[in-house]
């Protein structure tokens, strides 16, 4: 009995519930259903190339590389430079701080601290450095997100400093390294072709987990993104809530089609890490 | 610039939002381009005290909602991961659980909405926790997928031989080995829950007044004080649970 009825629940509470909104919206999105359907149509699939959602995956898919990537690089030049002092207890556990705050309060410090009349910006007039806040150079609400990317690095980096000390520790890098050391490799190559391979490999299933979490984050862009162009969620919200109600089938498109892309990445990562252990 | 210099400034980045959040909730009047020479107050506190800001009653919500999701997501995963491991053999099982977890929760609950309204749940406190288990269960099972192991089975078949119930092996096999991760996942679904934002917005359609709602609220209402009381509000939970969840999370950490 539980054989059938455990694996019947989680798809009646799990996957039934997604299934049956991936279907409502991809109906939605080619006219079998809403409000102004007029039959079906591909016209809002076509239409999604050519222009805002386009722009939007792509700004939304640089957001989220740069977030990853600047995370990274930051956590794997703390890792191989201030590795030691994390052995400090109360070192090691500052690094859980940051991941207590939410999303929409980092957002809202951030907006606080480096908007036109935020504290730097007060600071700077303060010092002299500006008049007003006209001046201060724009750094949330900006064509190239910084911060958005301020906000994700703050919230990421220490988390990526974590997995990757403990990593380190386990797979015994610093074992490694001394006896390398002992066969004359340098530095560099102990660095970049031995401990650097294995971190990466332990960290990249959750790399590319995050790449897909800031894709499609909502509450940090709706409070430090611009009008144009906007991250996916954000713009998908916006279609969805304006007064033309035109835009709700293309709001629907964008929601099946960045859904399609989330499903097929996490099963296409899910079952090559599968492979990989098989080998 | 010495490595000394460079902790300790990385370490003042991890301080600062929190004396950001703490000196905003106890001022007021912060005209531009004042920094430190406008009146500081404790009204706002009064205010979330006595109920007047009506975050306090944001606070009891949020606490209610972040529990019982936690409870019923971390409850119902833990046996239905075991059922997955034990009755299904394809691994598409696990990879699925991943589906609800990997997409937005707000373009999640876009698509969603349409049911919501019209089983009446939106709008409602029960919609938001229907909609918040969604995401957190899948994270359960996948949290417990790894801990049903040979080892696990065995001790459950031991129980089985001697002549114990199914309740007998939650009892003496089950939860005993599996303490420390429910607690684990209790935790991780509580904050997923408490910082949710997106969902709970367009679910709840800003009658589900939780701690996030506010805060977004009093930003658009250009009101700093407020959203600081609100954000301070919503880290001292997450602060105490790192605190009480230091033995498991800091077990494996360096050695320490």
């Amino acid at each position: 009995m539980a054989k059938k009825l455990i694996p019947l629940l989680f798809t009646v509470l799990c996957l039934l519930p997604l299934g049956l909104s991936i279907g409502y919206s991809f109906l939605y999105s080619i006219g079998g259903v809403g409000l102004l359907s007029e039959g079906l149509t591909l016209q809002h699939w076509g239409d999604l190339f050519r222009g805002e959602f386009l722009h939007s995956m792509l700004y939304s898919l640089w957001i989220a590389l740069a977030s990853a990537g600047g995370a990274l690089g930051l956590a794997l030049t703390a890792l191989f430079t201030l590795r030691h002092h994390f052995q400090s207890n109360s070192f090691y556990r500052l690094l859980f701080l940051p991941l207590t705050i939410p999303p929409i309060v980092v957002a809202f410090v951030i907006l606080q601290m480096y908007s036109g009349s935020g504290i730097l910006s007060r600071l700077a007039v303060q010092s002299g450095l500006i008049d007003g806040s006209q001046q201060f150079p724009a750094l949330v609400q900006d064509p190239y997100g910084i911060g958005i990317l301020l906000a994700h690095l703050f919230i990421v980096f220490p988390f990526f400093l974590l997995v990757l000390l403990n990593l380190y520790q386990n797979n015994r890098l610093d074992e490694i390294e001394r006896v390398a050391s002992s066969l004359g490799a340098d530095s560099t190559t102990i660095r970049f072709k031995l401990q650097l391979p294995i971190l990466m490999r332990g960290l990249f299933p959750l790399l590319i987990l995050y790449i897909i979490f800031f894709m499609g984050a909502y509450e940090i862009p709706l409070l430090l993104g611009q009008s144009s162009p906007q991250m996916i969620s954000v713009l998908i919200l916006e279609k969805l809530q304006r007064f033309n109600l035109g835009d709700i089938p293309v709001a629907y498109s964008m929601a099946v089609w960045y859904a399609a892309i989330c499903i097929i990445t996490i099963s296409y990562l899910l079952m090559m890490h599968r492979s990989k252990e098989a080998i | 610039m010495s490595r000394r210099m460079v902790l300790g400034l990385l370490f003042l980045s991890f301080i600062i939002p929190f004396g950001v959040l703490i000196y905003l909730s106890v001022s007021t009047q912060w005209y531009y381009p004042a920094l430190v020479s406008h009146p500081f107050t404790f009204s706002n506190w009064l205010s979330f005290f006595d109920g007047r800001s009506g975050l306090l009653k944001s606070t009891g919500l949020s606490i209610f909602i972040s529990l019982m999701v936690s409870m019923i997501a971390t409850s119902c995963g833990f046996f239905i991961s075991r059922g997955i491991v034990y009755y299904t053999s394809s691994r598409w099982w696990l990879v699925s659980a991943y589906f609800p977890y990997v997409i937005a929760p707000v373009v999640l609950a876009v698509m969603l909405n349409y049911y919501f309204l019209q089983i009446g749940l939106s709008g409602t406190v029960f919609g938001v926790m229907s909609a918040q288990i969604l995401i957190t269960l899948p994270y359960a099972v996948i949290l417990f997928y790894g801990f049903w192991n040979r080892n696990i089975r065995n001790f459950e078949n031991l129980v089985a031989t001697l002549g114990g119930s199914f309740f007998d092996k939650v009892m003496h096999a089950f939860l005993p080995s599996a303490k420390g991760l429910l607690v684990v996942c209790f935790f991780q679904c509580f904050l997923i829950s408490w910082f949710e934002y997106g969902l709970t917005q367009f679910i709840g359609i800003g009658k589900v007044e939780t701690l996030t709602i506010m805060v977004y609220r009093f930003v658009a209402e250009s009101n700093p004080y407020l959203a600081a009381l609100a954000g301070t509000v919503l880290i001292i939970p997450p602060i105490i649970l790192l605190f009480v969840n230091r033995k498991f999370m800091f077990r494996k950490g360096l050695g320490i």
